[in-house]
């Protein structure tokens, strides 16, 4: 059989709760952000040598960390932006960490997710920076502007304010289209067109949106991949809207529990992983339909989507993966972290061969 | 841990057991080969991206970061959504619920090609005036956007200079220690920036922390060797830490740089003028507790400053020293005050790590002498005078001694105290040694000192009398320090009530001695049964009683018989002896 073999590769125990990892991108480096125990804000680097993470730094910030990302970010400079668990947004330089480089009160409650655009070489335009937060808004902020976010996206008044519990960047394939997708804890999907400053596209998917991908973020927009709750993760096609029916999508279950994370390898991207909350990583492969599109009766076009095959699947551990990355720089090399305070690489071989 | 689950939807099923056992067995082959090339090449990898990484680092650090086409930033937009709907095919040009802040300018119509009325009556001029009109307020906006677009400062020299401003501002509203902070971090991101170490000796320099100050100015000089402020505030810190002759070069070298500068030629002169200036401090000297004789002293006054050879005598150059701080420092002083809000601070540093300059705020301290015994002075030694810190109630009682020259603070003469205490002294053992009792109180005897000179009677005479204390602990310190003067006792003793002893916890000792004290002649009879009942109702008496020796409980006896003749409290005393009786 070809598949593909998810293997551990290194396990570190930490003594704190890490909700994010990254890769630091060009590097055999990885960033693990989260909260020790009394509260404050865990930042620590790894590097990758000879079968060990060694820890290279360890910086305590005031207030517990959520999320971060190096999306917005030049490759020189490689800045996290990081959210915390009070609304403060900050973009940190990890040679100096006690410096933020740029800070500012994001929001009011817990910034849940956070993603970047048009940094590392990936999109093009402005490179910004997009929090979701506890408090119903999303904010589109720049590193160049102090303060004030670019784009606030926020309930109207008198409705109900929802919490965000993902953003995603995508479509930014030239320097003025850029598209912003938030998932929230009602089922809520928005997608936001950044160019025209309009809701382009809304969906309701039931279940609370724990996670949100562009399968690229600097191309044309061709799939959106939504994970949720109860085991359910979505893929629309986004290739062709209806203005009734919208996106067209396919729907799986997987991991018999909530679907933490959704992430397309970089490399290829039909394959993509989801985490569980039974502690497992399954393996997925995207195929199209013959026809990414029909005609219907009145004339109109409606996307068609194609099939999705597991390719693998693992159980790593008992608790949640909460958070996975794959490495920009090697195929099949990947970190992931979970609620029982451990980060694993992770190596998912035959990748090329799929 | 984990385990692996393979699926098998729709893929290929074992025909028989032997073929899925050999297929098996090739998939583990397959399986862990794959997994060897993965785990070698990832040795690699990880150094090749190690290279990689430096690489990039380095760029980052290097790079003179000139945004190439930096996009602006958007301007800002408020998005409204609502909730729950499931509101499909929204196109932007339908639902547009933005509120622009945008230009509003508002396009003419346009003329159609074949309208030729209008076109007849189409104004040129006006047309191309209104659309460059347009493209200068399109091109302003921009620009403003451009310029309110702060490229990010993530190029660390932008960052030093922003810190070197926030430093700057904390240095401006007084905050000294932030300033600092602020600098040290500036001068962390940018390390060639001379401005930095500058304004961080400043501060240090306001501080008087004229080493640091001095460190950060040579720091400075080393980036730039031009820059003018660095050497006048090393100056200045030279001057405050002793280094005369070096802030003498650096002022020349400003004078050289910028030989119209003002400051530089000023303070130049203050300093070599210092060294002819007849001290009128000559007389200072005398009161330096120093052996000096009279002729060395003479000699040192009109020796000239600068000549190193008189470091051999270490008595007389700490002495010359004193006298040259002192003279500049009075010279400075004199000028600072005449300066409006001068730069130069001219604040003498407590703590310096020159041992010979000496802290002239006190010109008349005590050095040690080191002196080969033939050559010291004959004279007996004079005692050293203990500054203490008196009490309101004392000073006002008791005005200070004697007036010394030249000091700015001024005393009363106090003849009175001294005669005042002849008697005292009578009493006391005048041995001629360096001595000062354990209370620390002055012990001159009035007889030997010449009243124009004394230096160790600056201090106060602690014929101050403590005020009536409101704790046991305070009357046990201030009873302790009064002890040996008897009648100083009784009057301390005399201000505080009976009453007092009753919840008053002292200790054997302390306990016997006041006792003794009430055995005196000058507390009556009455005033001797009230303390030493106000005792026994206190706490602590009875467990002292129990340990006391015979000569002690003999104290307590007299003051018990001395009390008899008292009668108002006769049957408290009796019972008191009883007490005494039974432990005994």
């Amino acid at each position: 059989m070809e598949k593909p073999q998810v293997l551990v590769y290194i396990e570190k125990s930490l003594n704190y709760s890490a909700f994010d990892v990254k890769w630091i991108p060009r590097s055999a480096k990885l960033v693990s952000i989260g909260s020790h125990p009394q509260g404050t804000g865990a930042l620590q680097v790894y590097e990758m040598s000879e079968g060990d993470l060694k820890l290279l730094h360890d910086v305590e910030r005031p207030k517990a960390l959520k999320c971060g990302t190096f999306g917005a970010s030049t490759l020189e400079e490689r800045h996290l932006a990081i959210g915390d668990f009070e609304g403060k947004m900050e973009i940190i330089d990890l040679q100096s960490p006690q410096l933020p480089v740029y800070s500012v009160k994001a929001h009011s409650e817990i910034i849940n997710t956070i993603d970047g655009i048009a940094g590392l070489d990936i999109g093009k335009g402005a490179p910004e920076i997009a929090t979701g937060s506890r408090d119903g808004l999303v904010k589109v902020w720049d590193s160049r502007q102090k303060d004030r976010p670019v784009v606030t996206i926020e309930p109207k008044d008198g409705e109900q304010k929802r919490d965000c519990w993902s953003v995603a960047f995508g479509n930014s394939h030239s320097t003025e289209d850029r598209t912003l997708c938030a998932g929230f804890d009602n089922g809520d999907v928005k997608m936001f067109d950044l160019r025209s400053m309009a809701v382009k596209w809304e969906s309701n998917l039931s279940n609370g949106v724990c996670s949100l991908e562009f399968d690229r973020k600097d191309i044309v927009m061709n799939k959106l991949l939504t994970t949720t709750l109860e085991s359910k993760f979505y893929i629309h096609d986004l290739q062709t809207f209806h203005k009734d029916k919208g996106f067209a999508r396919l729907m799986d279950k997987g991991h018999k529990s909530t679907v933490w994370c959704g992430k397309h390898l970089p490399q290829d991207r039909e394959i993509f992983v989801t985490t569980g909350g039974n502690g497992s990583i399954m393996l997925w492969k995207y195929s199209y339909p013959v026809a990414r599109s029909k005609t219907l009766e009145d004339g109109s076009e409606v996307g068609v989507v194609g099939q999705v095959i597991p390719l693998q699947n693992a159980t790593l551990t008992s608790q949640p993966i909460t958070s996975f990355d794959w490495s920009p720089d090697k195929m099949g090399l990947s970190v992931c972290s979970g609620l029982d305070q451990t980060i694993r690489v992770v190596i998912v071989t035959k990748l090329n061969t799929v | 841990h984990h385990q692996q689950d393979e699926f098998s939807r729709g893929d290929v099923t074992m025909d028989t057991t032997h073929n899925s056992s050999l297929m098996m067995q090739r998939n583990i082959k397959e399986n862990s080969e794959a997994l060897k090339d993965f785990l070698e090449g990832l040795n690699d990898w990880e150094r090749e991206m190690k290279v990689v990484d430096e690489k990039l680092c380095n760029q980052a650090r290097e790079d003179c970061h000139s945004p190439e086409t930096c996009h602006p930033v958007r301007c800002k937009k408020t998005l409204e959504i609502s909730s729950g709907k499931e509101t499909t095919g929204t196109m932007p040009s339908n639902n547009r619920k933005t509120k622009d802040e945008g230009k509003n300018i508002e396009k003419p119509k346009k003329i159609s090609t074949c309208d030729y009325a209008a076109w007849e009556k189409f104004d040129v001029d006006t047309a191309l005036a209104s659309s460059s009109e347009e493209e200068e307020e399109i091109e302003r906006q921009s620009d403003k956007k451009h310029m309110e677009t702060k490229y990010p400062k993530t190029n660390k020299k932008e960052r030093a200079l922003a810190l070197k401003e926030a430093g700057n501002k904390f240095y401006s509203s007084g905050q000294l220690d932030n300033a600092i902070a602020k600098y040290t971090q500036g001068m962390a991101l940018d390390p060639t920036n001379a401005v930095l170490p500058a304004n961080r000796a400043m501060a240090y320099i306001k501080l008087k922390k004229y080493t640091a100050a001095e460190a950060d100015c040579n720091k400075c000089l080393k980036l730039d060797a031009g820059y003018i402020k660095a050497y006048l505030r090393r100056a200045t810190s030279r001057v405050n830490l002793g280094k005369k002759e070096l802030a003498i070069k650096d002022y020349q070298k400003v004078l050289e740089l910028e030989p119209w500068n003002k400051e530089a030629k000023k303070e130049l002169e203050n300093l070599q003028c210092a060294a002819d200036v007849k001290c009128e401090r000559t007389e200072m000297s005398v009161k330096y507790d120093c052996k000096i004789k009279a002729k060395q002293e003479s000699t040192v006054s009109k020796q000239p400053l600068m000549n190193e050879s008189q470091k051999q005598e270490t008595n007389n150059v700490m002495h010359q020293n004193q006298k040259d701080n002192v003279c500049g420092n009075t010279t400075n002083l004199d000028n600072d005050k005449k300066k409006q809000g001068g730069k130069k601070l001219q604040i003498v540093e407590v703590n310096s790590k020159e041992c010979n300059s000496v802290n002239v705020l006190d010109p008349d301290g005590v050095l040690p002498i080191e002196k080969p015994p033939h050559l010291r002075s004959l004279k007996p030694l004079k005692k050293i005078p203990v500054v203490d810190i008196a009490t309101k109630a004392s000073i006002l009682e008791c005005p200070l001694l004697l007036e010394v020259e030249g000091t700015t603070v001024k005393k009363h003469p106090v003849p009175s105290v001294a005669e005042h205490r002849v008697p005292s002294m009578a009493e006391k053992d005048t041995s001629d040694k360096k001595e000062y009792d354990a209370v620390g109180t002055l012990q001159e005897d009035p007889g030997r000192a010449t009243l124009q000179s004394q230096p160790e009677n600056k201090s106060q005479a602690s014929v101050s009398l403590p005020s009536a204390p409101r704790t046991s602990h305070q009357f046990t310190e201030d009873w302790n320090k009064l002890s040996h003067q008897v009648s100083q006792a009784i009057k301390y003793l005399k201000i505080i009530q009976p009453k007092f002893f009753t919840s008053a916890d002292l200790d054997a000792d302390t306990l016997i001695s006041v006792i003794s004290t009430l055995r005196t002649e000058e507390i009556s009879p009455l005033q001797a049964a009230q303390y030493i009942l106000a005792f026994s109702q206190s706490s602590g008496f009875s467990v002292n009683i129990m340990f006391l020796n015979e000569s002690q409980k003999k104290v307590i006896y007299d003051v018990i018989s001395k009390c008899e003749e008292e009668e108002s409290y006769n049957t408290q005393i009796r019972n008191l002896k009883n007490l005494l009786d039974n432990e005994s």
